[in-house]
């Protein structure tokens, strides 16, 4: 039987959640921040100008999905950050917890070692809140 | 003009999609063998080609593709279903309901309906894609999940999560899809 149990994080931790994307909005040349969960919905963003949240929830899960799986078959075992460099910015996308994924989009002249190092500072935090979450 | 550049896939979509709203399920080329075919063949479709093929390649991304896809049939279904109603929502389930089972979907039976609280509850009988699956170990009717949402995206013109929180392949007897209005 079943014993399935929703994840809302936009029922909990939402306004921690925010504010931390708010944060990386403030990083240089960033244009949106999203948490996209492991159906590909985004759950919360933060963004400069309209996007199409369905397409890009599933677009990054199925991105970061296929980038982990060919990891895989190299022997690089877990996939921590997947970086799409494209004409006009970035994609980079991370995993949380639980299929979780945080995504940012830059544009093209966003330093992309500092906007790396931001995710790398941001993950822990994120962890920690869905970890808490989770156990709740 | 512009010049809209469909991929040849696309331009199957809108015949296939066509074919459904139009009502007409009668189709050429099938001349001996007609519209039907067995169950365990869509099924090798739903789970093989777009299920453990799609998993094999996409790994964590494949649920998110698959209620993707279910969500582009449910928006064409809600359209459908939308047209003339004047947005009554009995009305749009009733057909809604029809059209599921004339596409032998599943029989959709709306189980919780709180809007004040923004969450829905629908039953999928029957469902297509897990009848007669077992021994699961989590609810695999992603691209019905999608459906619903999209169908009911469509009447409320607001986004939705929806979510299958019951599922035949589990031993639940039917699959229970819940969609949080957001």
């Amino acid at each position: 039987m079943s014993n399935i149990h929703l994840i809302n994080t936009r029922k909990s931790n939402s306004g921690e959640i925010d504010s931390i994307l708010r944060n990386l909005m403030s990083t240089q040349g960033v244009t949106a921040a999203a948490i996209v969960d492991s159906d590909g919905f985004v759950t919360h963003i933060q963004r400069d100008s309209e996007i199409n949240t369905d397409a890009i929830g599933a677009s990054v899960q199925v991105v970061f999905g296929a980038a982990a799986r060919s990891a895989q078959h190299v022997g690089h075992h877990s996939t921590n950050m997947v970086i799409c460099e494209n004409t006009e910015g970035y994609i980079l996308s991370t995993p949380i917890e639980a299929g979780f994924i945080l995504a940012v989009v830059t544009q093209r002249d966003a330093l992309l070692g500092r906007v790396r190092f931001e995710l790398k500072e941001t993950i822990p935090v994120l962890k920690k809140l869905f970890n808490n979450f989770l156990s709740n | 003009m512009a010049n809209i550049h469909k991929s040849d896939y696309q331009i199957a979509q809108q015949q296939i999609l066509d074919g459904i709203i139009s009502g007409e399920f009668d189709i050429e080329n099938r001349k001996d063998l007609g519209p039907l075919i067995p169950i365990r063949l869509f099924q090798a479709l739903r789970m093989v080609a777009l299920g453990s093929n799609v998993e094999d390649i996409l790994g964590q991304g494949a649920p998110s593709l698959v209620y993707h896809s279910g969500q582009s049939l449910g928006l064409a279904m809600g359209q459908l279903a939308a047209a003339n109603i004047d947005k009554d929502l009995e009305t749009y389930v009733g057909k809604i309901k029809l059209l599921c089972r004339q596409l032998s979907i599943g029989l959709v039976v709306p189980d919780k309906v709180d809007l004040d609280a923004g969450i829905l509850e629908l039953r999928v009988d029957e469902c297509v894609s897990c009848a007669g699956i077992h021994n699961v170990s989590a609810p695999i009717c992603h691209f019905e999940a999608g459906m619903v949402g999209g169908i009911v995206k469509t009447f409320f013109n607001r986004n939705v999560k929806a979510t299958e929180t019951k599922c035949n392949a589990l031993g639940d007897k039917t699959c229970l899809i819940r969609v949080d209005l957001l």
